[in-house]
């Protein structure tokens, strides 16, 4: 059972899909649902040997197409509409073990060009409004599958937050002419204290608004809407900065640092939306080695974050992990 | 910096119907050797 029910308080739509939970929850290596077919073997979600990118529906989609009817009747109050989206998912990599970090530099790269052609895909659909790629990272982010993978969630609506900030990006081109993220990109780049990395295309930064202790955004240098109008060199820049802040996460502490990691690029329903500009943010739980910044209810009761840190500090400490400057980077990376 | 290498897209179905892609990626050089 999968509908939209409108949230008449807050004015959003909640997607219930009642069927998400009987979904695979942290099966062993040896069944693991995204590892290739081996012969002889257990009958994996790949029919295949070997692979280097996969993308599949989700077995256990929150939207799908065609959607059901919604399986109770709305009111005027209550509206319920079908859940009418797609959602994928993208197994990274044919190896089980490992994350994300651990993928070399051309490997990332390709993971940048297979985004880049699901966006295209799945946002060119006219029944398709928004597209978000995203990634759940560890189990303390709860994630059920260990293999590295993604999500793509392709939305029949334009999901709130990301509405917010289509709102103020408009509102600050009307006030000012200019775009409020590349603002912010300057804003960053003359204070310096925030910026954690930066390359020729991308500048990575703890933003002075961070809300969680280690929030990373990659912004896009030049005003970019989506990836679609990413050149040869900004695709390999941003798998450049992405195996950078990945890697300073992850020498951090020395451990795998769970994260969610969400692309925000402008909406797919037709409208001119060339105020927006293109970022992803990673929200890692931790605000210590061992401590979890938990969404109480201040967050969750009041829509309030409450930031234990400050984002100079924070900046500092991923500045100074390894790869630990620009230079090194690109040494490291190109072997 | 890493360079573009051809990607391919084999689409299938799997048996309950659902959508399954295989990208593909193959180096320049690897795509000369093939043919030479």
């Amino acid at each position: 059972m999968s509908e939209l029910r409108w949230h008449p308080i807050l004015e959003e739509w909640v997607i219930t899909a009642t069927h998400r939970q009987d979904r695979t929850f942290l099966p062993p290596d040896d069944f693991c649902p995204l590892c290739p077919t081996k012969p002889g073997a257990f009958p994996t979600e790949v029919p295949a040997e070997d692979y280097d990118i996969v993308v599949f529906d989700n077995k256990f989609p929150s939207m799908k197409h065609p959607a059901p009817m919604p399986g109770i009747e709305g009111t005027n109050l209550y509206k319920v509409r079908p859940a009418d989206g797609i959602c994928e998912v993208v197994s990274y990599t044919s190896r089980h073990d490992g994350t994300l970090t651990d993928m070399d530099l051309p490997g990332m790269r390709n993971l940048v060009d297979v985004w880049t052609d699901r966006f295209k895909d799945l946002g060119g659909k006219d029944f398709i409004n928004y597209v978000l790629i995203f990634e759940n990272k560890g189990k303390d982010i709860g994630v059920t599958l260990y293999h590295p993978h993604g999500q793509i969630y392709a939305f029949p609506f334009i999901p709130p937050k990301v509405q917010k900030e289509l709102d103020s990006s408009e509102k600050h081109k009307g006030q000012t002419g200019r775009c409020l993220f590349c603002d912010i990109i300057a804003e960053e780049q003359t204070d310096g204290r925030r910026i954690v990395a930066e390359n020729d295309s991308f500048v990575a930064a703890v933003p002075f608004f961070a809300r969680y202790p280690y929030e990373v955004y990659i912004f896009s240098k030049k005003h970019h809407q989506t990836m679609l109008t990413f050149d040869d060199e900004e695709r390999a820049d941003l798998a450049n900065i992405l195996k950078v802040v990945l890697l300073k996460y992850d020498n951090l502490w020395g451990i795998s640092l769970p994260y969610m990691m969400i692309m925000h690029q402008a909406p797919t329903d037709g409208r001119d939306h060339d105020y927006y500009h293109f970022h992803i943010e990673f929200h890692p739980p931790n605000r210590t080695e061992k401590k979890l910044k938990y969404i109480a209810g201040c967050e969750t009761g009041a829509g309030s974050y409450i930031n234990d840190t400050l984002a100079e500090e924070k900046a500092a400490e991923l500045r100074a992990a390894e790869p630990s400057t620009v230079e090194s980077t690109y040494l490291v990376l190109e072997g | 910096m890493a360079d573009a290498k051809k990607m391919t897209k084999q689409e299938i179905r799997l048996p309950d119907g659902r959508k399954l892609i295989y990208y593909t990626f193959t180096k320049q050089e690897d795509k000369k050797t093939c043919q030479s």
